[in-house]
């Protein structure tokens, strides 16, 4: 009997490079083909795997599709189907490449498995229970195990994802255009088969697993961040596409600031619907002359519309790489021009394109690995561009603390050039944008409120450990149950006697998917535990004089941004990890908690705003803070706050964070009703400012 | 520029319409000025007859005097706005340098009211026999604006006086788009018939499909083309009138109606009532005024009421520049996308959308007259070739497997209908299944053919005293962005020197537009690709005017959103649900500001605004009395509301005085 051999490492996948329209035009048909390498994963018919599932229904054209087998030995053997647009098993096949490779970067750069947003409420709006000891990944009615993928779902020019649904929906229409050079007019264009469109959707689902809240609009940064970023991962993944970037440093004589295919998203989406060559491009405006205009830093003032805002931040990040590529090129361009730097007419030598490649490559890496990391510098709630370029420079700090060529300026410039500034920061230096860390002073009083350190450490251990997931919260106390320190400490015994001693040992024929469940569930449980720790802590202070009591909570709102009167959410507890410079891996734990109240709408004069009913306008106000702790010490190292006023210790009612929130809302005709839809890829709605 | 209109107003080949442009009321040049009326002031020999009309009105002896008829004060203005409802009339009368009746013109802009407004047709039916009255039976002009039921539904209401020729029409002014052999008009008719087909069958397919709620969201954006239960049907039009040449058209209108689909196939189809098209009211009002005495407007042209020299109207819209008109969408750069006025490529293209899989009927076999795209390969409308298709119906839950005909629809392999089954079909995933979704673009489709109709709309100023110096009354029909946008293209007036900001500017009275709703009264010009930057437009360059909203709360929110209000509406409703209400608010509370509150509705005299729960906040200013008084803060003019009312304190109309105030 032979040996069994083990599963490969990669599953490799036949895609269209861009979109099909790359395939047939003389001059980029060699590179509008590519093959993918996907983690390995067994797949069911659909395909159906460990993160996704497709599903391949057509009520539009009222039929279904058979489901591609990628385990089927035919396909195996030759990478999958061939790219075609008429054969809708390599659809399926395309968009389960595309989005496990999306999900692929993600988890390399944040160093753990992503899960997908929870499924909160059912059809009815009503919340849905949590789950029991007994309820497993088939049957807890919040876990979403898989993303769903409908590639033929619509019949229109659009493509989104569907937070209700945890599903993206992809559409697929007539070209709209009339000029045969764009497109066969009338002839069907599939978003399904663009890589852009695919990675834009699949990254929505990915940042709404991480950060829920970013869905909701209080300022005109949040939908235009979700977007822009959906666009930036996009934009970067152009990069790792094997030929694409060599072919286009060859025509573009290394300069990246003229147009090119690396900054450009969905082309034949635009092309069919007649939008020009690129739906959105990275580079922003050109020049009759083809070169990058440079950027006018009023637009973003007059710029609502979120993709169309988006865009301005995905030109600022694309900017910072430039920049970056250009600096780690001048050496090259001077030794190949003898000194001068200025090349010569005619196409430039393939070693040279060559290693310009190889640092265009390097320059990506490092932009995309940072902007994804950054995502777990971001506050909880209310996100704007100035926080993003914030989170982006601290998390390059960490990563690259010495910096000796001084990239982060090119960030730093950027969105400077763009008008992207924060607003709570005294200069625009690297050390003032970075977030700051909590003060001695304070610490010693939020410590009162923390875990002690090895609970944390076991958190951070437990997350990625197979073993621990507990059955039925066997160390849990009710808040308002302890009444002293005393107890507390108790439950941290119990918490970790459970977590060391009594984790289960996971039989090693569990499934991949199951792993993942028990991360959720190990996840929520330490989340029941942040949470019982924190109310439990505020109940105790509450025994403290009256004055030493407020003193603490004014610590704990100007810090951290919480207010002690208003109940918790605990939306992560999970590790990040992390190269140190000195090899050695960095382990932090991410901890988001947020709070909300309800307000009543106010015009710019502070009287309320009413309906036509005459009633008031409920006003969601939410505020919070992202930790991030070190597990060795328990010392948080940064505490990302949007602070929710707390007015019993001389906060407003009515703070200027949530003046500028309903200024917002006002303008954007908000009432608190959420777009059940948020992510339709264009809009089907022209917005007509004009009007009132 | 002017000399460039007059020869698009005048296409080659209608050479037969040299009267009406003439006498009707266009005129250009001062040559063409004499009045070839044979009877100048035909109108006094109405006066005393037909009185039998004033039946009709409920409570008229508060009125001392009570005169029946309307008289416009010497060189002066009556502007009457009547309330039905959601819906639009207005009666204009204009008084002669010799003044009384027999020097007072009548204009009538509009009759009609919503579908969905209650008890619409009985309250309209007792304006239009005031119209009879205070008209004595005669109207020099009858503008109607465009094709839609809350602005024409009263020319095919039971006992309307206009079929029943209690009045005559003496001219009719309609838009350009409205003229047949005119190619683009045409070609905007064509389109926009095919996409109302392909709508309808969305709304039924959406009913098959078990969501009738949002079938009749669907129905309702397009409501403003539905007849309102007061008007007859074909047959009751056909019993009501006498005329050959008039019942030749209704008959024609019923030929033409859409067979009711029932074939195999067809599960069911919402009884509809065999309700003739708003379109032969259009062409009803043609016969009753004559092709001759008909005039189609193009913008920039000049229109005079002959006999009332002081008086102009200049044609605003629709527009008709070919670059906006057309479907042109391979110009654009990058950064600029052409904004089209009427039906875009991207309404089409929704048709498209829509048909294939609205075409059951097509399977069925019947010939599908609807389908705009029939002309396709039918194949090139299913994504896939028909081999790789299986019928939705056939990858359900099935107990075994039939045996595969080749000739049969495909049945799923037994992989896949394992994974259907279990994770699309399986009840457990029904909050995940999109049957319906692709459908949610009707909706679409449906705001979309409702701007295109709107803009089609006769926009009108009427200029009235010196030229370039006095008031100016704007009726904008129901115009929306692009209609208002194109206004600024065209220099107005005789000698083509007055801009339409102009006219903003000394705009007195404003009809708004489409009741008040958010993209039909525009405050901005956007500027131009060129670089031009935005400029205030429209409602910001008015000022101290008095705005006119032909508008019932209630009926706009439940036209829009059905019975359960804007929480039963689908996800674009719930995210734009503000900028559905008629009024809309913002635009409410500019039109308060720039009419010093002077604000008339046709819905409560009382605001439903927040105005009981918050008493700083100022009412509108009404007309308080049956008599003429001044109108806060306004010289020279005067109002009042009618003792006549249509419901318990509801009057019927309410009325403006203007004197000339420039000699």
């Amino acid at each position: 009997m032979s040996p069994q051999p083990l599963p490969p490492p990669y599953r490799r996948l036949q895609v269209f490079a861009l979109d099909p329209s790359a395939d047939v035009q003389m001059d980029t048909a060699s590179l509008s083909r590519a093959t993918l390498e996907i983690p390995w994963e067994n797949l069911k018919p659909g395909p159906v795997g460990n993160y996704i599932e497709v599903i391949d229904v057509d009520p539009a054209s009222d039929c279904v599709y058979e489901a591609v087998d990628l385990q089927d030995p035919m396909l195996l053997a030759r990478d999958g189907y061939a790219p075609s647009t008429g054969n809708p098993q390599f659809h399926q096949q395309m968009v389960y490449a595309v989005a496990m490779k999306t999900i692929a970067n993600f988890e390399e750069v944040l160093g753990r498995r992503i899960q997908w947003a929870e499924r909160q409420k059912d059809e009815q709006g009503e919340f849905l229970p949590r789950a029991t000891a007994a309820t497993t990944e088939v049957d807890d009615p919040r876990y979403v195990q898989r993303l769903r993928i409908y590639p033929h779902a619509l019949r229109e020019q659009n493509a989104y994802y569907s937070p209700v649904k945890k599903s993206l929906l992809f559409g697929y229409f007539n070209a709209t255009t009339t000029d045969p050079r764009d497109e066969l007019p009338g002839g069907i264009v599939f978003t399904c088969l663009s890589h852009d469109v695919v990675a834009h959707e699949t990254t929505h689902a990915i940042l709404d697993g991480m950060h829920r809240r970013l869905l909701e609009a209080t300022n005109s940064d949040t939908l235009a961040f979700h977007e822009g970023f959906a666009d930036i991962i996009a934009i970067f993944q152009h990069f790792t596409l094997p030929g694409l970037l060599l072919d286009q440093i060859q025509k573009t004589r290394g300069d990246l600031r003229t147009n090119n295919l690396l900054a450009k998203l969905a082309s034949q989406f635009a092309r069919a619907t007649g939008q020009g060559d690129a739906l959105r491009n990275a580079i922003g405006r050109f020049s009759k002359r083809g070169r990058q205009e440079s950027p006018d830093p009023t637009e973003i003032h007059r710029t609502t519309e979120p993709h169309a805002r988006g865009a301005i931040l995905v030109a600022a990040v694309f900017d910072a790489f430039l920049k970056i590529y250009e600096h780690r090129i001048v050496d090259l361009r001077r030794i190949a021009t003898g000194g001068t730097g200025i090349l010569p007419q005619g196409e430039i030598h393939p070693d040279l394109a060559r290693r310009l490649a190889e640092e265009a490559i390097k320059a990506s890496q490092r932009v995309l690995n940072i902007c994804i990391r950054a995502l777990d510098y971001l506050p909880p709630v209310d996100v704007n561009y100035g926080d993003y370029l914030r989170a982006l420079i601290t998390a390059d700090t960490e990563i690259n603390p010495a910096d000796p060529r001084r990239y982060r300026l090119a960030f730093v410039e950027a969105f400077r050039n763009r008008g992207i500034y924060p607003m709570d920061v005294r200069a625009m230096g690297e050390d003032s944008l970075r977030w700051r860390s909590l003060e001695q002073d304070a610490w010693k009083v939020i410590e009162l409120f923390m875990p002690p350190p090895a609970v944390l450490r076991t958190m951070a251990a437990a997350y990625d450990s197979d073993g621990s997931i507990s059955a039925g919260l066997t160390w849990f106390t009710r808040p308002d149950q302890i009444q002293n320190s005393e107890q507390l400490i108790g439950m941290a015994d119990r918490f970790l006697a459970k977590f060391w001693k009594s984790a289960q040992k996971p039989a090693d024929s569990d499934s991949e998917q199951k792993k993942r469940y028990r991360r959720y569930r190990t996840e929520q449980e330490f989340a029941i535990f942040f949470h019982t720790w924190i109310m439990a802590s505020v109940q105790l202070t509450g025994k403290k004089p009256a004055a030493e009591a407020n003193q603490i909570k004014k610590v704990i709102n100007w810090n951290l941004g919480l207010n002690f009167s208003v109940d918790l959410e605990v939306h992560a507890v999970r590790p990040t990890i992390r190269l140190r410079p000195d090899g050695r891996s960095k382990v932090e734990l991410l901890v988001l908690l947020t709070q909300s109240v309800k307000r009543d709408l106010q015009d710019e004069t502070g009287k309320p705003v009413k309906d036509f009913a005459g009633d008031t306008i409920p006003v969601l106000f939410r505020g919070g803070c992202t930790l991030l702790i070190d597990p060795d010490t328990g010392r948080i190292n940064y505490a990302i706050s949007k602070r929710l006023d707390d007015p019993s210790v001389g906060g407003e009612q009515y703070p200027a964070r949530l003046k500028r929130q309903m200024a917002y809302q006002r303008a954007a005709g908000l009432s608190g009703t959420q777009a059940l839809e948020p992510f339709a890829f264009v809009h089907r709605h022209v917005e007509e400012t004009e009007g009132y | 520029m002017g000399k460039s209109r007059d020869t698009s107003k005048t296409p080659a080949g209608t050479g037969k319409a040299s009267k009406s442009e003439i006498s009707g009321t266009e005129v250009k040049e001062p040559a063409a000025l004499p009045l070839e009326d044979p009877v100048p002031v035909s109108i006094s020999s109405a006066k005393g007859t037909k009185k039998k009309a004033g039946d009709g009105e409920t409570g008229s002896h508060a009125e001392p005097h009570a005169p029946d008829r309307l008289e416009a004060p010497k060189n002066g203005v009556v502007v009457r706005m009547y309330r039905q409802g959601l819906g639009d009339c207005f009666l204009l009368a204009f008084g002669g340098p010799k003044g009384g009746l027999d020097d007072t013109k009548y204009v009538v802009i509009d009759c009609g009211v919503l579908n969905s407004q209650k008890e619409g047709s009985q309250r309209l039916a007792i304006v239009m026999e005031n119209l009879v009255a205070a008209t004595g039976g005669k109207i020099d002009v009858l503008v109607a604006t465009h094709e839609h039921a809350d602005h024409l539904s009263g020319f095919l209401m039971k006992g309307n006086p206009f079929l029943e020729k209690r009045i005559e029409i003496k001219y009719l002014w309609l838009a350009w788009t409205e003229r047949f052999g005119d190619e683009l008009a045409d070609k905007l008719r064509q389109k926009h018939g095919q996409a109302q087909q392909t709508l309808e069958k969305a709304a039924r397919e959406i009913i098959n499909r078990g969501n009738p709620g949002f079938a009749s969201k669907v129905r309702g954006i397009v409501d403003f083309e539905q007849m309102p239960d007061g008007v007859m049907s074909h047959d009751e039009i056909l019993a009501s009138i006498s005329d050959e040449s008039l019942k030749k058209l209704v008959s024609a209108d019923k030929a033409a109606m859409p067979v009711k689909s029932s074939g195999p196939g067809v599960t069911t189809t919402e009884p509809r009532p065999p309700k003739p098209t708003i379109k032969l009211a259009i062409q009803i009002l043609k016969e009753l005024a004559g092709e001759s005495n008909t005039t189609y407007c193009y913008p920039g042209q000049l229109m005079e009421l002959d006999g009332i020299g002081g008086m102009r109207v200049h044609v605003l819209g629709p527009p008709r520049d070919k670059d906006e008109v057309l479907i042109k969408r391979d110009l654009p750069s990058e950064n600029e996308r052409i904004k089209e006025v009427y039906l875009s490529a991207a309404t089409t293209n929704t048709g498209f959308v829509l048909s294939p899989a609205l075409t059951a009927e097509i399977g069925a076999g019947g010939p599908e007259r609807a389908d705009p795209f029939r002309d396709f390969p039918s194949d090139a409308r299913s994504p896939f070739g028909r081999s790789l298709q299986i019928p939705l119906r056939l990858s359900a839950k099935l107990e075994s497997l039939p045996v595969q005909d080749p000739e049969e629809p495909r049945y799923p392999s037994e992989a896949t209908r394992k994974l259907l089954n279990e994770r699309y079909f399986d009840a457990r995933w029904n909050w995940r299944r999109i049957d319906g979704d692709w459908l949610n673009v009707a909706e679409q489709l449906a705001l979309n053919l409702d701007s295109d109709t709107n803009n089609t709309s006769l926009a009108l100023a009427f200029e009235w005293g010196p030229e370039g110096q006095e008031k100016v009354f704007l009726f904008p029909g129901d115009a929306q962005v692009g209609n208002w946008l194109s206004w600024r293209r065209q220099k107005y007036g005789k000698s083509a020197t007055i801009s339409v900001h102009d006219l903003f500017a000394r705009t007195v009275l404003y009809k708004v537009g489409h009741h008040g709703s958010h993209n039909a009264t525009l405050k901005r010009d956007p500027g131009d690709s060129a670089g031009a930057a935005a400029t205030p437009y429209g409602l910001e360059l008015m000022d101290d005017i008095i705005a006119l909203i032909p508008v019932d709360f209630a009926t706009a929110e439940g036209a829009f959103f059905g019975r359960g209000g804007p929480k039963n509406g689908t996800a674009a409703a719930a995210s734009n649900s503000e900028t559905k209400f008629m009024p809309h608010k913002p635009l409410y509370e500019a039109l308060r500001t720039k009419a010093k509150l002077r604000v008339l509705r046709s819905d409560e005299t009382i605001l439903p605004l927040s105005v009981e729960s918050d008493p700083d906040l100022d009412l509108d200013s009404i007309p308080g009395s049956h008599e003429l008084t001044a109108v806060p803060g306004l010289k020279n003019v005067r109002w009042r509301r009618s003792a006549e009312l249509l419901g318990e304190n509801h009057p019927m109309f309410y009325e403006m005085h203007f004197e000339q105030t420039v000699k």
